[in-house]
């Protein structure tokens, strides 16, 4: 027996589905009882001149940091994609507030959602994987949300590990898992970004798990984490696009290639981040951290001077949220952010396509951020918290 | 006067509130004695506490809720069996329903407590592994793990067919 038929064998025996529940008058029963939530956490009495001034001296502050990263950010960088698993594929625009759906599950399934949206190399398409879990499919669709087409059905589309697609460098291919019938685990898959040429990179079939691919920026090789029981299986390969070539190049996980192709950064385990060439010789451990207070998911900036990578730090089950960025050679380590307790949700850092600014995710910060790459101007642009981000590069025509 | 405030508290209660018929669900698919009780009760401390309930899935938060709920349902039972029948002490914390597949309930019986609702947060309340990492309050990454090992886990039970008593020869694979 295979591990999905386990799981499709408890989903059958599930022995109850949501029911329909006599809730007339429980609402208003709740809402008339006491403990109104807007006085939950109020201490005090009326705000003072002094709290008065306080606030003001924060909301200026609040305002100059807004002030400087929209300057920034006003240039190639087009809008942010967050994956929430939510029902609805919400985008920001970091120079204006609020979020804006631009894809949704159909209304009559609750239990749909969102998931992984990537834009492609030229910001014209937006990839996403969308359905119930398990059985999820890959759709792309225009920039603005328009004209979505499902291109294939995937499974669980490589969410248990949290799958990435992988677009690669021309726009014309999307790699990503997928889960195809009982016999199979977590294979990797490309399809032809405008449907069709489907074909199976990996045969996962013994407890195993092939994610995050990501192309090499000359598109000739792909590299993806794969996970096994086997032992000494795990790691990261590379496989050229066409399925052959496969092999193993380093013990570690969350792959990112260097933009020149050269080099790869990556998590070198247990929270330490390495870089190597892109062959996987050379390995050399940037960030030796220490066990679940350590470094991960680095991400190379546009020019390939910096790498900025997600850390954690506190006690066990007390973890801050930080963001640092460091050379690629380890030196001159910059802690950007640094959030209060306790993080157990949040979206690795990535870059906006001109360098400039670094958007991130935590829920012990209170949403979705982006911060510039100097560590001012921090600036909150949802209260949402997503689980992945994916900055559009600007299509040249509509540049500002 | 209308009070603004208070309305907006009561539109976004509203929202959460429209998952009561899936909190009572899952109530009684953890074996709660009265699930919608328990159903009612999570969903007032949603109201009390309603500025901690998150903003863009409230499930996570009310099935943690419901959990702790069940949980002190079944002690209270088991301080009244316990009062009664003073031998009858092994009862595990919170057991699933019963279901119509008895080979898979006497697997899931033999999960511990952190594998089956791993297991079952996914399977039956449908919550992708970010959002059932955030039910249980552990790391993403620490949730996914255990997930697969909770799926090894009964795996095995079910090929085995050994799952009516604890199992030392099959631990929890390192992943």
């Amino acid at each position: 027996m295979k591990l999905e038929t386990t799981l499709e064998r408890v989903r059958a025996a599930n022995p109850t589905q949501p029911v329909a529940v006599d809730s007339d008058g429980l609402f208003q029963a709740i809402v008339a009882s006491s403990g109104d939530p807007r006085f939950a956490r109020k201490r005090g009495g009326p705000i003072g001149h002094k709290r008065l001034v306080l606030v003001a001296v924060v909301l200026f502050l609040l305002l100059a940091g807004t002030a400087t990263a929209t300057y920034l950010v006003a240039r190639s960088n087009g809008e942010i994609a967050l994956g929430g698993g939510l029902a609805r594929l919400l985008v920001v625009d970091p120079n204006r507030s609020g979020l804006r759906a631009i894809a949704r599950c159909p209304a009559g399934d609750p239990r749909c959602t969102i998931f992984e949206p990537a834009w492609s190399p030229d910001g014209t398409q937006v990839a996403f994987v969308r359905g119930r879990f398990g059985r999820m499919s890959l759709y792309v669709a225009a920039a603005d949300g328009k004209d979505a087409r499902r291109l294939v059905g995937c499974g669980q589309c490589g969410q248990e590990w949290g799958g990435l697609l992988g677009w690669s460098p021309d726009g014309r291919w999307i790699a990503f898992s997928r889960t195809a019938g009982h016999r199979d685990q977590e294979s990797l898959w490309v399809v032809a970004a405008a449907g069709g040429g489907l074909h199976r990179l990996t045969d996962c079939n013994v407890a195993c798990a092939d994610v995050k691919p990501t192309w090499s920026p000359h598109g000739r090789l792909l590299l993806f984490q794969h996970i096994s029981n086997t032992p000494g299986a795990s790691g990261l390969y590379t496989i050229r696009p066409d399925g052959s070539g496969l092999m193993k190049i380093a013990d570690g996980e969350d792959p990112a290639w260097s933009p020149n192709g050269r080099n790869i950064a990556f998590d070198s385990g247990p929270d330490s981040i390495a870089v190597a060439n892109a062959d996987g010789s050379q390995v050399h451990v940037l960030f030796a951290g220490a066990r679940d207070t350590g470094a991960r998911a680095p991400s190379w900036s546009p020019d390939g001077r910096r790498l900025v990578f997600f850390k954690t730090a506190g006690q066990p089950g007390r973890y801050r949220a930080e963001i640092w960025t460091m050379s690629p050679d380890g030196s001159s380590r910059e802690r950007l952010y640094r959030s209060g307790c306790c993080v157990d949700l949040w979206a690795s850092p990535i870059w906006s396509p001109d360098g400039r600014v670094i958007a991130f995710s935590a829920n012990s910060g209170g949403g979705t951020f982006v911060i510039n790459a100097d560590g001012s101007g921090l600036h909150r642009l949802s209260r949402a918290t997503a689980y992945s981000l994916s900055w559009q590069p600007l299509p040249k025509g509509d540049r500002k | 006067m209308t009070d603004a405030p208070a309305l907006a508290a009561e539109d976004r209660f509203r929202e959460v509130f429209a998952h009561l018929p899936e909190v009572v669900a899952y109530a009684r698919r953890r074996g709660s004695r009265d699930p919608e009780a328990i159903g009612a009760e999570a969903l007032t401390v949603a109201w009390r506490k309603l500025a901690d309930v998150p903003t863009d899935d409230a499930r996570p938060w009310l099935y943690a809720t419901a959990r702790n709920l069940v949980r002190a349902e079944w002690r209270k039972a088991r301080q009244a069996e316990r009062g009664e029948h003073a031998a009858a002490a092994a009862v595990t914390e919170v057991e699933p329903a019963a279901l119509g597949d008895p080979e898979l309930a006497r697997a899931l019986a033999a999960l511990s407590d952190r594998e089956r609702e791993a297991l079952l947060l996914v399977a039956w309340e449908d919550l992708t592994p970010a959002l059932a990492a955030r039910s249980l309050g552990v790391t993403q990454a620490a949730f996914r793990v255990r997930l697969h090992r909770s799926r090894r886990r009964l795996q095995r039970l079910l090929e085995a067919d050994v799952a009516a008593s604890p199992v030392p020869g099959l631990g929890v694979e390192e992943l």
